[in-house]
């Protein structure tokens, strides 16, 4: 076996950011994806994004309101390991292909589900626009401030979706894990609602004394773990995680008479005054010189720093390059393009790229023919509802 | 089989987010987690209430692996487990001799991932690796603040927890891969890759890309894409609304009394204008204000209109939100020193074998005599090693407030 998941056939209903993005790290570390869309396509086609989030798949149409399309997802659904889904909800059991209709056929099968907000509650019938879910999933109000003090404020990330599809294809390997032990599949679900709270875990915890640092800020609360401007426009990110870290930034800055201050001995335990006072004598600072000098002495005095980059900027950073993770790959629509790598290494089973995102339908005719579909067949189940 | 993970054993040599909450993940659904800390302890402990949402479902025993004894007692764990984790610096694990060949040599089938901020090789990869050090290199804190603007520092630790993310699916991709080939192996993920891809869809470079100026969707105190597509206040507190097809934004007008605008502008000629754009943001908000948040949603539901309730961290844990208690993933528990803990629980979701949240974070060293206990130590010999100071158990570990 040269790959984790070779032979390992994946179903992949789904559309958008999460699910293409599950199947797409299932298909790289091995597995054989065929991506069902609708006659139109899934909306992501529409962004660029699509070409890095369906690599590695085959694409076929079925137009799952004709009998036949429903059949034909069906069969292929029954002959895979693993299907994943992120139809509204009650979608996949209006075409047959819920989780307890395939099961009843294909034990074996793992069922990946990725809905906005879960299969139960009071939200679960809510529509999963990533905007909406992060409202939920107080990301907005978090990154404004407490309630009453700050607004909140749009992230534009769509994070949601990443966290899911990051923590849906554990859970699908997981799953597929445990039927080599059990010789049975399973359901899995992880909603974006969730997986986003997953990613503020740190916050989401409560008992009796808990603190958590929060403000308005958008630059940083702690004055020792926030952004600063220099001399040449750009910004700077100082990162004193610890107090080591915080002592080296006063004595390379020549002020060691603060670690002995004991309003700012520890960086833990800053009271809002004293944070206050030290931004404000740092920013006096930082502002008298250019951010390459500064990198070079806080470096140098080992205190964790960077600039502020951009995103095109990253896609040059040597550390990428190094990371392999950025790629030449050649897409049919977007032609000769740069995009991301592999984001998990396995040294024994490494990873592969086996194609870019496919075209509309590309092997309808291939797959479906396989499945012993005459071409009128496909045609008829391919075709949008209007010309059926 | 009651868990997915139940017979799987980890030894964990994580600290901080990104290695803290990959084994936390994998605990969740059952693995038998110890976490291996130094005397001073995993560095982020004292972040209390955060240490005990990134570390529940552990086990922590304290071993001084600059010597050779208590280096023993590491291999003899992970000579015992499945996964052997790790983000320490590139050179540490070299240094203390827990390197992947090491242990290999202990238990030649371990998967053992590394969790790392940069990578292995490269240039940048002994460099320390903060989380927003990560946001600001890697172009997401230009991105949320807008170009040519003051970068901002995105709340969410975006790369710690995607590398963790990424770190419990190097461990699911290595297991699988075990399961099925009988070999375990060396695996990496890195924030830096982490990074990637939560932009995959901006991280992206053709020739016929769009121009930055069109790119560029952020800004200070950011409300949204366009003024169908944004933040508002109503009377009392903040809603989101999102139409995204035209008759959502003609039934948004209806429930505001703003048909004139419906009849005006079209949605896609809402769309071209900016998230700020006067004209038609004064008029919603002005017609938002004269409700509360509650009412406008159940109407905008009731229109069809996407909506959403812009809740806070305690909207979710005090008291626990009734979706949250619906979809099982709040825990409760009694932790050794807080005392009574609302928390974060298991989020992924299995049907056969569901995962469930063990043990409260450990304190520092708290199961210390415990493990040396399984692994054959007589009491006289634990106390011994208590004693010269190779192994310890030093309790809470906080700064005083």
């Amino acid at each position: 076996m040269t790959q984790a998941l070779e032979d390992i056939k994946v179903l992949d209903l789904s559309s958008y950011i999460a699910g293409p993005l599950t199947a797409q790290l299932l298909a790289e570390q091995g597995a054989e994806v065929i991506k069902v869309e609708r006659p139109e396509g899934d909306p992501a086609r529409k962004v660029p994004g699509f070409a890095v989030w369906n690599r590695s798949k085959k694409a076929i149409v079925l137009n799952l309101k004709t009998d036949l399309g429903r059949q034909a997802a069906r069969e292929l659904a029954l002959g895979s390991d693993v299907v994943i889904e992120n139809f509204k909800p009650g979608g996949a059991q209006r075409f047959g292909l819920d989780y307890e209709t395939l099961s009843a056929e294909n034990s074996r099968l793992v069922y990946c589900s990725i809905p906005a907000f879960g299969s139960e509650g009071p939200l679960k019938d809510k529509i999963g626009w990533e905007p909406i879910v992060q409202a939920y999933a107080v990301v907005h109000q978090d990154q404004g401030g407490p309630r009453g003090q700050g607004e909140p404020v749009w992230d534009v990330l769509p994070l949601a979706s990443y966290y899911a599809a990051a923590e849906a294809t554990y859970a699908t390997n997981i799953a597929l894990f445990v039927r080599e032990l059990t010789g049975r599949g399973q359901k899995v679900e992880v909603s974006l609602w969730a997986a986003m709270l997953q990613a503020q875990c740190g916050n989401l915890v409560h008992f009796e004394g808990a603190f958590r640092a929060h403000g308005v800020v958008q630059q940083g609360l702690n004055p020792v773990y926030r952004l600063y401007q220099c001399s040449d426009g750009e910004w700077i990110f100082i990162a004193c995680g610890n107090d080591r870290f915080w002592h080296n930034l006063a004595l390379t800055l020549e002020h060691a008479e603060w670690i002995s201050d004991p309003r700012f001995q520890s960086r833990f335990v800053f009271t809002p005054e004293a944070a206050r006072e030290l931004q404000a004598m740092l920013e006096a600072i930082f502002i008298t010189r250019p951010s390459d000098e500064w990198i070079a002495q806080l470096m140098a005095a080992y205190v964790p720093c960077t600039v502020a980059r951009t995103t095109e900027d990253f896609m040059n950073d040597p550390q990428v390059a190094a990371n392999e993770m950025i790629v030449e790959v050649d897409d049919p629509v977007l032609f000769r393009t740069r995009q991301m790598g592999i984001p998990v290494k396995m040294q024994a089973t490494p990873g592969s790229i086996k194609g870019p995102a496919p075209l509309l339908g590309q092997h309808s005719l291939e797959v479906l023919g396989a499945s012993g579909y005459t071409a009128a067949e496909v045609a008829a189940m391919t075709a949008p509802a209007v010309y059926a | 089989m009651n868990m997915p993970l139940e017979n799987i054993h980890v030894c964990d040599m994580t600290a901080y987010i990104a290695g803290a909450v990959t084994t936390t993940q994998l605990a969740d659904l059952g693995a038998k987690v110890i976490k291996i800390e130094g005397f001073e302890g995993d560095g982020f402990r004292p972040n209390a209430a955060s240490f005990v949402g990134w570390n529940p479902g552990k086990r922590s025993i304290v071993v001084d692996n600059t010597t050779d004894e208590g280096r023993q007692i590491t291999y003899q764990i992970a000579a015992r487990s499945d996964l052997f984790t790790e983000n320490s610096r590139p050179g540490v694990t070299e240094r203390l001799k827990l390197t992947y060949d090491d242990i290999r040599q202990v238990n030649p089938n371990i998967v053992y991932v590394r969790i790392l901020a940069y990578g292995s090789g490269g240039p940048s990869s002994g460099d320390p690796g903060f989380d927003p050090l990560i946001q600001a290199r890697s172009g997401m804190m230009s991105t949320q603040g807008g170009y040519g603007k003051p970068p901002v520092f995105i709340r969410v630790a975006v790369n710690d927890y995607m590398g963790a993310m990424l770190g419990t699916m190097a461990c699911s991709f290595g297991l699988l891969a075990r399961a099925r080939t009988g070999q375990g192996q060396l695996i990496e993920a890195s924030m830096i890759n982490a990074a990637c891809f939560a932009q995959s869809g901006d991280f992206i470079d053709y020739e016929h890309r769009p121009t930055e100026a069109l790119r560029n969707r952020g800004g200070q105190r950011l409300k949204g894409v366009n003024p169908a597509w944004r933040l508002y206040k109503a009377q009392d507190d903040w809603l989101v609304v999102a139409c995204a097809y035209e008759e959502h934004w003609q039934a948004l007008c209806r429930v505001l009394g703003l048909e004139d605008l419906a009849r005006r502008l079209s949605l896609r000629e809402v769309q071209q204008r900016s998230a700020y754009d006067y004209e038609v943001c004064s008029l919603i908000e002005s017609a938002l204000a004269q409700k509360g948040q509650q009412a406008w949603l159940a109407e905008l539901e009731a229109a069809g209109v996407p909506g959403a309730a812009t809740l806070a961290v305690e909207d979710i844990i005090r008291p626990p939100h009734p979706h949250a208690l619906a979809n099982d993933i709040l825990d409760v528990n009694q932790h050794t020193h807080w005392g009574q803990v609302v928390q974060l629980g298991t989020t992924a979701k299995f049907w056969e074998t569901p995962g469930k949240r063990g043990l409260p974070a450990p304190l520092l060293g708290e199961h210390t005599v415990e493990v040396l206990q399984e692994l054959g130590y007589s009491q006289s010999k634990i106390d011994e090693l208590l004693e010269r100071n190779i192994v310890g158990q030093q309790g809470i570990n906080v700064p005083v407030k």
